[in-house]
């Protein structure tokens, strides 16, 4: 009988150690088979045309944040809205901006409580300079991804390491 | 379903941080020094399986587009008071590594995840001061599993429905929150059959991992 709960035992330990390695097989297998995509983050960028501007705002999906709200703030009163609106089903939106306005212009565009906040800068001659956040292309942000997972397993396996006597 | 930087009034991205260091901290002085070998492999794993896991899409049909599973319910079963500490060390590297939520916001993603946990941590303790087991302990299994998931997406609503700017289309804003809150029902519904299978193998191989006796064994 006591022999039994022994091979039990051991069965139930050989099966818990296996859990890290089995963990990280599952990960990398869905890795691979998963869309290079991660839901619910936003990817809104900006591009100006003379004094046009057009937002594109995207899912990090690449799906586009169809009626999304855009709250523009003018350099001159940057807590009131100077212009609200409404992205399209692409996602597209376009505004004029005033050359006159000189300085930092804040965009938010949110849907869903997803969104982001864009800047731009408006120089004294009318030139606009769009500050896109976060362009790291998808394999860097992937690799940063998995040495995270790396490291945590190994914090986990570290701190199961055997102890010194 | 984390709320990124810049759509919080400043009272509340303050107050939700402070609540959730404060929550953190307790947390962290609960841990007996005897249960750290066996508490930091399990809050490692779960956090990486956490950071991965809410990182990988669920397509759904149109106009949902997609969605992620939560662990709510696994973190709060198996790691109890634990679950802060690896929520916060997991959504801040979402928000360096992918731009998923944000540093500001960390509190609010944090309390917004942890509480559903903590509730599956209390509903499991009940589970083992009964002595739970086979099919009670799977319908407590799913309970929890479904139940984190919803009341996440509630407090997730409520928070971005409740904190609103002035100058926004409530209505519009309403429409498309509620949307996104309603296509987490299927993972509701797959988080509670996870948990079942989770509980059920974990119960049977490893009981001490999900905090229930081991007399419950058979």
């Amino acid at each position: 009988m006591k022999r039994t709960i022994n091979k039990h035992a051991v069965r139930r330990r050989d099966m818990v150690r296996h859990v890290p390695t089995t963990f990280a097989v599952i990960t990398l297998f869905w890795l691979l088979i998963t869309p290079l995509a991660h839901a619910h983050g936003t990817e809104i960028t900006a591009q100006p045309d003379g004094r046009t501007i057009t937002i594109n705002a995207l899912f990090d999906t690449g799906e586009p944040m169809a009626e999304a709200q855009v709250l523009i703030y003018a350099p001159d009163d940057p807590q009131a809205t100077w212009q609200k609106g409404v992205t399209d089903d692409a996602g597209l939106y376009s505004f004029e901006i005033d050359p006159a306005l000189a300085g930092d212009w804040s965009i938010n565009i949110r849907t869903a409580g997803h969104g982001q906040w864009l800047y731009l800068t408006v120089a004294a001659d009318g030139t606009v300079d769009v500050n896109n956040p976060d362009d790291r292309p998808a394999w860097v942000k992937w690799s940063m991804a998995a040495v995270v997972v790396a490291g945590l397993i190994g914090i986990g396996a570290w701190s199961r390491r055997p102890q010194e006597q | 379903m984390h709320i990124p930087d810049g759509l919080l009034p400043n009272a509340i991205m303050i107050g939700t941080n402070v609540a959730a260091v404060g929550v953190t901290a307790f947390a962290l002085a609960r841990i007996d020094k005897n249960e750290q070998r066996t508490l930091v492999p399990k809050a490692s794993l779960l956090t990486a399986a956490f950071f991965i896991i809410s990182a990988l899409r669920i397509p759904m049909p149109p106009p949902l587009n997609s969605v992620h599973l939560l662990l709510v319910a696994l973190m709060g079963a198996t790691l109890g008071w634990l679950t802060f500490p690896a929520l916060i060390v997991g959504l801040m590297l979402q928000a360096l590594v992918f731009g998923h939520g944000g540093l500001s916001t960390l509190g609010a993603n944090t309390l917004m995840l942890g509480i559903p946990a903590l509730g599956v941590h209390f509903l499991f303790q009940w589970a083992r001061s009964r002595q739970l087991s086979g099919r009670p302990l799977g319908v407590l299994s799913f309970v929890g599993g479904f139940l984190g998931v919803v009341i996440a997406v509630l407090l997730f609503y409520g928070t971005v429905i409740g904190t609103l700017p002035a100058e926004i289309n409530v209505e519009l804003e309403r429409q498309a929150t509620g949307l996104l809150a309603l296509s987490h029902l299927p993972i509701a519904l797959i988080e509670g059959i996870f948990m079942v299978l989770i509980v059920a193998y974990l119960h049977r191989v490893q009981p001490a991992l999900l905090n229930l006796h081991p007399k419950q064994v058979k």
